[in-house]
């Protein structure tokens, strides 16, 4: 099972990389998809009942039209602090509370900080994030969890727990 | 189309400036990783004004081969070994 | 119609990378830069290469545009923080506006000056 849902994936991307209906395309790319599973195979740590449940699926929808909307909205306010004068940046190091525990949700939450609006992940510890915030408004670690993180980190936790 | 490759040959001197004069080395790697990133965009329009696939596919291998250029970068400015 | 919508994401792509380059002149430190060059420049990449896709539709270049745009995605604010952490270990500050208090007690780690190893 666990095989399988990689293997697919695998061949999905060989098959869009390539795009063509040649038979000797497909051989290659199941021999290529696995050998790459007989290799690495053991190193997805991974739920294989998980793709079963159609509402993480929905969850993750929704976290991919709040992710949209921060990045527009960032790339804005972005263009707004670079194009005035005299940059109006305070930048600092913040540090807020982590509660995920899959390794993919939190590499999702990290890359989703990064693009969000003015913050930008810089180390990350077993239960704690350091961001680095280029205009400060509070240090403390919840309140700033409240306001750079927002509805993220608990839609995540919908998805991948 | 010459219009929006003057376009980006700006955006890439731009670049280029701030390699020359970054004061620490982490500025230098900024532009460079930057740099990559404006290089697929080149080989987009060569494939849009063109017509031929194979741009595309060296836009894919050089985002990957980017990606793996920097973190090694990141790596030697760490001052840790290539090995772990 | 589809050329319209292509000029406009084209336009809308490469503007950001130019504010994006322009960011990586103006701001004063490493951590500024990293953040105004990687939100800008991301999405005005990705948003070249979803023009490719409109304008080609399902065939080979804009499916290659749609793998790209993933990988894109997924690759560059990991690259961004790897370089943040790398500049953080070899003990670079956080750049201060001359004349502000200082409010910055979060330290990731103590940090590690090559140059006295």
């Amino acid at each position: 099972m666990n095989h399988l849902i990689v293997f697919i994936l695998l061949f999905g991307i060989w098959k869009i990389i390539t795009w063509s209906n040649d038979p000797g395309n497909y051989i290659t790319g199941i021999l290529v998809s696995l050998f790459i599973i007989i290799v690495y195979g053991r190193e997805f740590p991974y739920h294989p009942e998980h793709t079963l449940q159609p509402r993480r699926y929905l969850a993750f929808i929704k976290f991919l039209f709040v992710f949209l909307y921060q990045m527009i909205k960032a790339n804005f306010v972005m263009a707004y602090r670079i194009l005035s004068p005299g940059p109006p940046i305070k930048p600092g190091v913040v540090k807020i509370p982590l509660y995920l525990k899959s390794p993919l949700g939190r590499i999702i939450l990290a890359n989703s900080i990064t693009l969000a609006p003015g913050t930008f992940t810089m180390d990350i510890t077993e239960d704690s994030l350091y961001v680095h915030w280029i205009y400060v408004v509070t240090t403390d670690p919840v309140k700033a969890e409240e306001m750079i993180c927002g509805k993220v980190q608990k839609i995540l936790k919908e998805v991948f727990e | 189309m010459i219009l929006v490759f003057a376009f980006l040959s700006l955006c890439v001197a731009m670049c280029v400036y701030r390699i020359f004069r970054g004061p620490r080395a982490a500025d230098r790697m900024v532009g460079i990783d930057i740099l990559g990133i404006i290089m697929i965009i080149f080989c987009v329009l060569l494939s849009l004004s063109t017509g031929s696939e194979w741009y595309m596919s060296i836009a894919i291998a050089w985002s990957i081969i980017g990606f793996v250029s920097t973190l090694t970068l990141a790596k030697f400015l760490e001052g840790r070994n290539l090995d772990d | 119609m589809i050329d319209i919508i292509f000029y406009i994401f084209m336009s809308i792509g490469l503007c950001f990378v130019f504010l994006g380059c322009l960011g990586l002149l103006r701001m004063p430190d490493v951590y500024c830069r990293l953040q105004a060059s990687t939100k800008c420049v991301t999405l005005g990449t990705g948003s070249v290469l979803l023009a490719t896709l409109i304008k080609t539709g399902f065939s080979a270049i804009g499916m290659k545009a749609l793998v790209c745009l993933v990988f894109l995605f997924l690759n560059s604010p990991t690259a961004a923080h790897a370089l943040a952490k790398a500049a953080d270990i070899s003990g670079i500050k956080v750049w201060e506006k001359p004349g502000d208090e200082k409010i910055y007690p979060a330290k990731p780690r103590p940090t590690v000056d090559i140059d006295k190893e």
